[in-house]
Order: C-alpha cells, then structure tokens, then sequence
C-alpha cells in the first residue's frame, strides 16, 4: 500500500504555505487559499471556489467594500458587527462564533470586532461571479495601501457625478498626495464609544430559526446530528436553509474530544472542504491508485491509495465525494466543513452500529464479498456498538484495565 | 489615474501585492499573476483554463499508447495514431498559434487528403471509419476487468477523441457484461449512474446507510445509481448473458471517477485497506488479524489455508443464493415512468414515432424525474432491415447512440473546418459528411444541430441518450410530418432553393411517409413503375 503524505497529498492545503496573504498590518489581516484546481486536477471541480480566512484584533474595523463573489461567510471564534448594505437599505448583525451569512455579491460590507479583549476570527466560502475561481474586493476608501475604485474614474467624470471640483473630492473622499490623511490599511482602529454606537443597532441571530431567506443562522442552533461521549457533529443542510439552498452548500460544525475518532465513512456527493479550526487531528482518505498504462496487465491488481496528512489549526483538507475518510482527534478538536454540491449527500458510514452501509448488504453478498462467513461478518460489525464517534484505543484500554490481554484475542482467534 | 482606457493592470489593484512564499514544486502557477498574464476578453464563454489544457494534454498523450495495444490492424493503428495527432492540434479550440512541426503535420494531410481523394470509393470510406471523430468502435472501450464470469470496459473520454466532442467531457460510458448466475460484488462509485439494461435480467440492489432496495430490471429498464450508492448486480438468469450500459456523470473530476469495492479480490484491494491497522481496529473493535480473516485475507489470510479469496469482481452465485435474493427485488413499475426512484422502462409507453419500419421509443426528463435531474432523454429504438430514418438533426441534445443488435449505415453532416489562410470570401463553404458502418457494440456520437440519417442494413435496435435534453426538438427534413422544410413559407422557398415554391412543395409531397421509411423504394418502383430517371436528378439538386 503506498501512503501519500503531506507534500505528495493533493488534498493537504497546509496553513502556512498555501494562504495568500492579501492585506496584513498590525490591526489584523486577510488571507486568501491557493485555489483548489492550481492544487492538483483532482481538486478541479472545486475551481469555482476559494476560502477566504479573516482575522482582526479588538475593537478594530475592515472597511467597506464589495466583492464580485459570493460569500458565505463564518464566525470562528471572537465576536464581530457585520453590516451589509445596499442601495436602499442596511442590516447590522451581532455574530458569535457558528454563526453563519451569506453575503451576496456586490453587497458593501463593513465588518466590526466590537470585543476588548477577544480576536476575531472568521472563514469565508467565496463563490467567483465573473471569472472561475478568481474575484476582487472594491474599497470605497483609499489608503495607503491600496486605492479606493472611485479613483478609477477620470476628474472629470468625478467632477460631473458628484457636481463638484475635483480638488474638494480629492479632499473628502480620495485624499491623494496627502497620505497622512489617509489610514494605513483596510483594518483600522476603533473607539470605544464609536462601536457604542455601531452596536446599538445591530441584531443579534435568531438563534430560534435557521431558516431565514437573509439574516445570520447559527450552526449550533439545532440538536447535533450524531452526539455521544467522543464528540458531536452540528450540520445545516440546503434543505433547512434557503441561503446554503441558493448556494447548493451544507455547513458542519464538528466537536471530537481528544483521542476520539470519527468512525470511516464517505459523503455519497457532497465534496467537503474541512477547514480546522482548533485543535490537532490525524486523517487518513482512501482512494484508488491510478494505474501506470504499462502496468495495466490483468496480474497486476488494483491498488488502493492512502491519502494521510496531520492536521492542525488553520490547515484545509479536501475530502472528494464518494472517497471513504477517518478523522482522529489528537487533540481536542473543533472543525468546520463546507459541503459542496450538498443536496441529497447522505453520510455512508463503514463501522459502528447506525448508519452502516456494510450492514445493508444481504448477507447471500456478503458471504460473496468477504472471506468470511455472513455470520462471521455480522459478528465483526456488531463489535463496535458506538457509532458516528468512538474512542481511538479501545483495545488498549481493555487490555489495560481488565487485563485481559492474552486470551481474549486468542480465544477470538481459535473461533475461527 | 487619468486615463480611461487603462488597462487592468495600469489600474492599482484595491489590495498590495503580497510577497508571497516561494512555490512548491507541486503548486504548479498557483499566484494570480499567471492568470493575469492570460488575457480574458470575453469572460463567458471561457476559454480553457492552462491547467486544464496541459492535463488534458497529458492525457490525450496516454492515449495513443493504449492503442496500440489494443490495435488490431497494422494499417488502422496508423491511422488512428494520426487522428489522435490531429486532435491534439486541433486543441484547444480556438487554434493555438501554430507551432512549426504541427504546420507541417497539417501540410502532409493535406497531401494525404489529395491522394486519398484518388483512390477508389471503397478506401474513401474505410477512412471515414477511422477518421470519423464522432465513431467510436470496440477498440476505443479500456477493460477495467475481466475474467470468465463477464467484465466491465469504459469507453474513451469523448473528448480526448476530439475537440468537437469537447463538450461531452463530463460523461462517460461503461458497459457491463455478465454471465448467468453471477454477481459483480458491492462497490460505489464517485459519479452518478444512469443505468439500461440491453440484454437480459438484472436483480440491482442499492444500498444506503440506512435502507436498501432490491430491483428486477428486464431489458429496456432504466434506473439511476446517485453518486456514492454502494450497489451490486446479480444476473439471476440460468441461460442468458447481462448486458447493461451505463451513462457516468463523475463528480469530483471532470470526465474522471474511481470505483471502490468493499471486497478485496485477487484483482483488486478493498478500500478498507486504505486505512490504516489502528484506525480499522478502533472502528472494528476487534483486533486486526481478524478484521483481516473476515474482511480482506490477502497474505496473512493464505496461512490459514481454508479463506477464499475472490478471482475478480464479477463471482459465481449459487442458485439458491439467487433464489433468496430474487424475493426481495421488485420488478419496475411497468405503470407509471414517472417515480422519483425506481426503474423505468423504455417501452412502457407509446413509441413517439411508429410504423411498419420503425419503432422510435423515447422518454424525455420532462417525463420523468430521474432524467429530469440529469437533463437527458433516453430512446429505444428497433428498424426492420432495409429501413431509413428519415435525415433529421435535434434541435439542442448530444446525442450517443449505442448499437444494440444488428448492422447500420450512419451519415451525418457537418460543416467542413476552414483553414485561416483559405478564410477568404472566394472560397465557399462545404458540408462535410461522416459516415460509418455501425455494427453491434459500436458507439456514435451525433452533435446537436447535426443532421443525420441512419440505414439499417440488418434488422436494427439501438438505444440513445440525449444530453442536453429538455426540449430538445427533433426536426425532420423529410417525410410527411415533422418536417422542418414544409414549414418554410412558399415566398422564402422560392428564394432557398432553386426550385420553384410548387416544386418544392411537389417534391417534399412526394415522401408520403414520416420518420421511417423503406430505404429502396425506387428499385421497387423501378420495377413497377419505371420512374427511374426524373425523380433522382431532382433529389440531388435539392440535396
């Protein structure tokens, strides 16, 4: 079996060398994923998509500006004011960390860490809406790292929409050859009593219903959708959610304590974009060898591929549809995924006791399948009676506490 | 900035450039500015993204390869190497600038072309057959397995056979061949299946992490496989072969997708051998070496003696393994076509066109569901020997034809490339014709807005999917009904066609038929009537 790790994984995008940093100062920074198809041609249907991770020091603001992308738009960890406006209105949103948002293209944003203390954290899923796999932000302000896109108008055309002299927009808005006026990036500071007030009229998410067309929803809102003692797996799905509907997206939220194991399952559609949010993990994904043209001889037999990379905060891993994959906890571990081409995914588990496609298959195929018996099969599934999350070492501890080393495993072993 | 008709990049972009950490030798032009350097003009349609086009280009590279593997006659293998060639060029579509080698392929083509037009009818024509780009013979399927109880072949990806099937890049085509009593072992896939049954019975089971269903398909039946159901196929038959196609719709991978199979078999490993010993035995709760006896049983297995490991994928059943299976299976419902998942059949309802030559059989997504989601129709369609279907092209849907049984000749007509040189007003546009003896097994491809025309020299079946397929049209050019022409009014004919309105109209009366028609009706007339020389001048000049 040939295991591919780390710099040979097609599907490993390590934190710190596969972000693009777009905007950094001492206020916070922005910084962009490699996109997935330059990655590898695996990963090539995923070239409508980017993450976006943000990050901003307290009471601090990223200034307006707009996309041409969609975004949906994700609140790790921290406490943010998100405003979006457009032509006729403006809605301010209080976020916590699992809150989620859509945030249309072309709609100004401006984005608010109102806490004293606490970063601000947040992912974001941008869907490109004039070129695959690639948009621009426009900021309305200049500074002195970057212009604002009114500057690319001409004076006169500047002069004529805003009925005045080009000197005195220079003055207001652009601050041209007067740098000292103009803040040093798009991340800025903010007084106290100035987020006062930007507080004031935002709302907070309804936290009662996911469904809403336009306001943030929280992905922990609703019960788990697997839970025990290991961990717990919030999902929100197209079919709850009219924004992920539009977006044919879902969005996970999973909890795995240290040491604990998501049990070996496949998404049957979705391609899911993990993106690590706390904590250390181990992953192993399987898929199937591709075959050198000279050895396609029938001696040779098809191969499987392991795919196994460690994974720690910031890092992003690809899980295509269909590919079976076990996540292990190393440490206390919190993750995010977004489901892509979500709609109908069902969740294939290969162990435990719910959810088990091996256990579906009649027991006339399975004698067929596998060198052991029905009966021997059954009995190999009915073994593990946890499901969705179980402890990594069971055999371990049961060796340890009831020291039934030795003739436990031989007395199975005679069995057979 | 002053001037308006600066360029994107004259215009400072709204964020700094970031120095960005040195590539990775596996992150191939990962920054932007290897994008930028790509102008794109029009953004949508878009043009072929690098990346892509260099993947592609390997691939087509692997190609030729197998080929000549697979390639029987000495001669065919030039001749396909060729092709091959030719399509490499013509990639990407727009022409890239030429490069000298390439100039001189297209120059000794050229002369090729001038000799081939010297030689007789009957070598024209076999170059047609390996030439034709929209054919795809038995050599173009790779075997994925085989061994004595059947095997399973994919066809070449349509647009590494040609740039004009580009747009057919996202589908694939398997075809599945059993014997009686046998099972191919449970196994998913990362596409999604759209699968017919040609020949004999099939008992399909699908299984999910929580159901599972059990179908009996009789040929003619349809049913999609959504991506990553784990599904095994049982031919419960004690006389009859399995033959099934089946359309792939790859998921992660444009055109590309892996089966896994939960068994581990002399010719392939379970994908639970991906994981690795740990991992299996914390999921299993069971110590290794017997989740090795139960499960896979390679090396480790063999010291025991006594554990079977399987030959291949495709396994022999016993009759009373087939019995217990067949009781949970549910026929498809032969009544409604119109479920959101069980099988349907081809025949169920009417056929759309009928009559002593022909029986044309369709089921469009807006009849159905399952094809509705996949935007394709299906056909079934059986022509008694000497028949034609009358010259029609669809109006929007790509149309595959898979020959089913029995022999045909196929014409379709395209437009002839011209060279950019010879892009001058003097020269004047030809059509260009593609034909092709289609026996059992061979594939075709008929671009939407093509017309064609199809012959069956033998008593004919064949099955079609139609991508791209809601509302798609089919206009005849001939015959009674549907006909495309007639619709013309009498002051535009005048003008199309040399011939006067009447005559027009005189001449398209004269096919009192629609869609099928006998292929040789003059010869019978001939004998009859003698009308032998006026009526086939005047079918030229109009076609």
């Amino acid at each position: 079996l040939k295991v591919r790790e780390d710099e040979n994984n097609p599907f490993y995008l390590r934190s710190s060398n596969s972000f693009q940093t777009l905007f950094e100062n001492q206020n916070g920074r922005i910084r962009l994923l490699q996109r997935f198809n330059k990655r590898s041609p695996q990963l090539e249907n995923l070239r409508d998509y980017r993450i976006v991770q943000f990050q901003s020091k307290p009471n601090t603001i990223l200034l307006p500006h707009h996309a041409d992308a969609d975004f949906l738009l994700f609140v790790l960890s921290g406490r943010a004011i998100l405003t979006l406006v457009n032509n006729d209105d403006r809605d301010s949103y209080n976020l916590h960390p699992g809150d989620a948002q859509r945030i249309p293209a072309g709609t100004t944003y401006y984005l608010v860490n109102p806490h004293d203390h606490q970063n601000l954290k947040i992912i974001k899923l941008a869907i490109p809406v004039n070129k695959p796999g690639r948009y621009d932000d426009f900021f309305l302000s200049s500074t002195q790292a970057q212009q604002s896109y009114l500057q690319g108008f001409s004076h006169n055309i500047l002069e004529t929409s805003f009925h005045s002299e080009f000197e005195e927009i220079n003055r207001v808005l652009l601050g041209e050859e007067e740098e000292q006026r103009q803040q040093e990036g798009v991340i800025v500071e903010l007084s106290k009593e100035q987020i006062r007030q930007l507080s004031r009229r935002a709302k907070s998410s309804s936290r009662k219903t996911i469904s809403s067309e336009d306001e943030p929803f929280n992905l922990r809102s609703r019960n788990p959708i697997y839970s025990n003692n290991f961990g717990k797996f919030f999902e929100i799905t197209p079919e709850k959610n009219p924004q992920l509907r539009d977006l044919d997206i879902f969005l996970s939220s999973v909890d795995i304590n240290e040491g604990a194991l998501l049990l070996p399952h496949f998404n049957s559609k979705a391609i899911v974009i993990l993106v690590i949010n706390e904590g250390d993990a181990n992953i192993e994904l399987v898929g199937i060898k591709e075959q050198q043209q000279k050895q396609k001889q029938e001696e040779e037999p098809l191969e499987v591929q392991r795919y196994r990379a460690e994974l720690s905060e910031d890092d992003v891993f690809v899980i295509p549809a269909a590919y079976p994959f076990v996540v292990n906890a190393t440490s206390n571990l919190n993750f995010l995924a977004f489901g892509i081409n979500a709609e109908n995914n069902q969740r294939n588990f290969l162990a435990g006791e719910k959810d088990n496609v091996v256990r579906q298959i009649e027991r006339q195929v399975q004698e067929l399948a596998f060198p052991g018996s029905a009966q021997d099969v059954e009995r190999l599934l009915k073994k593990q009676r946890e499901s969705y999350f179980v402890d990594a070492q069971p055999q371990q501890k049961e060796e340890g506490s009831k020291g039934r080393k030795g003739p436990f495993p031989s007395i199975l072993g005679a069995l057979y | 900035v002053e001037k308006e008709e600066c360029e994107e990049g004259e215009i400072p972009r709204p964020r700094p450039r970031p120095q960005h950490p040195e590539r990775e030798p596996q992150q191939p032009g990962e920054k932007e500015e290897d994008e930028d350097e790509q102008p794109r003009p029009i953004p949508f349609p878009r043009p072929q993204p690098r990346q892509e086009e260099e993947h592609e280009q390997r691939e087509e590279q692997e190609w030729p390869r197998k080929e000549e593997k697979r390639g029987e006659k000495g001669s065919e293998e030039e001749d396909e190497d060729e092709d091959e060639e030719q399509d490499e060029r013509q990639f990407p579509f727009p022409r890239p600038p030429h490069q000298k080698e390439e100039r001189k392929q297209e120059e000794d083509e050229d002369e090729e072309q001038q000799r081939e037009s010297e030689e007789s009818e009957d070598s024209e024509l076999r170059r047609h057959k390996n030439k034709n780009p929209f054919l795809f013979g038995s050599n173009r399927f790779e075997t994925l397995f085989k061994n004595q109880y059947g095997r399973i072949r994919v066809l070449q990806r349509f647009n590494q056979r040609s740039p004009q099937l580009q747009n057919l890049r996202d589908y694939r085509i398997l075809e599945f061949n059993s014997k009686p009593n046998t099972l191919l072992l449970p196994n998913h896939a990362d596409a999604d299946y759209l699968i017919v049954i040609l020949n004999g019975t099939a008992i399909l089971s699908l299984v999910n992490n929580d159901d599972r269903d059990s179908y009996r398909l009789q040929s003619g039946d349809a049913l999609r496989v959504p991506s990553g159901t784990t599904y095994y196929v049982v031919n419960p038959d004690n006389n009859e072969n399995l033959r099934l196609i089946t359309l792939a719709i790859p998921v992660n991978k444009p055109g590309r997708f892996e089966s896994f199979f939960l068994s581990s078999t002399e010719a392939q490993q379970s994908y639970l051998q991906g994981f690795s010993r740990n991992i299996l035995e914390a999921s299993y709760d069971t110590k290794f070496e017997e989740i090795n006896k139960v499960l896979f049983s390679r090396e480790e297995g063999q010291q025991q003696g006594e554990q079977r490991l399987q030959e291949s994928v495709i396994v022999e059943i016993s009759k009373e393994q087939i019995r217990a299976l067949s009781k949970r299976a549910k026929s498809s419902s032969r009544k409604t076509i119109s479920s959101e998942d069980k099988p349907f059949n081809l025949r169920s309802r009417d056929p759309i066109y009928s009559n002593k030559l022909g029986k044309f059989f369709e089921i469009t997504p807006e009849k159905n569901p399952q094809l509705r989601d996949l935007d394709i129709f299906l056909s079934i369609v059986d022509m008694n020997e000497g028949a034609l279907l009358l010259p029609h092209f669809n109006s929007k849907a790509i149309v595959i034809l898979v020959i089913n049984e029995g022999d045909a000749n196929i014409e379709l007509v395209g437009l002839k490339e011209q060279q950019q040189e010879q892009q001058q007003e003097e020269q004047p546009l030809e059509v260009r014709k593609y034909r092709a003896e289609l026996s059992e097994q061979d594939i075709f491809v008929i671009p939407a807005g093509y017309p064609v025309v199809v012959n069956a020299t033998s008593n004919l079946n064949f099955f079609a999917i139609g991508i791209n397929a809601e509302n798609n049209q089919r206009n005849f050019l001939a015959g009674s009904q549907d006909n495309v022409i007639s619709q013309i009014p009498s002051q535009v004919q005048e003008l199309a066609f040399p011939g006067s309105a009447q005559a027009v109209e005189k001449l398209l009366k004269n096919q009192r038929e629609s869609y099928f028609v006998d292929a040789q009706p003059k010869k019978k007339e001939e004998g009859n009537k003698g009308r032998k020389g006026p009526l086939s001048s005047i079918l030229r000049a109009f076609y």
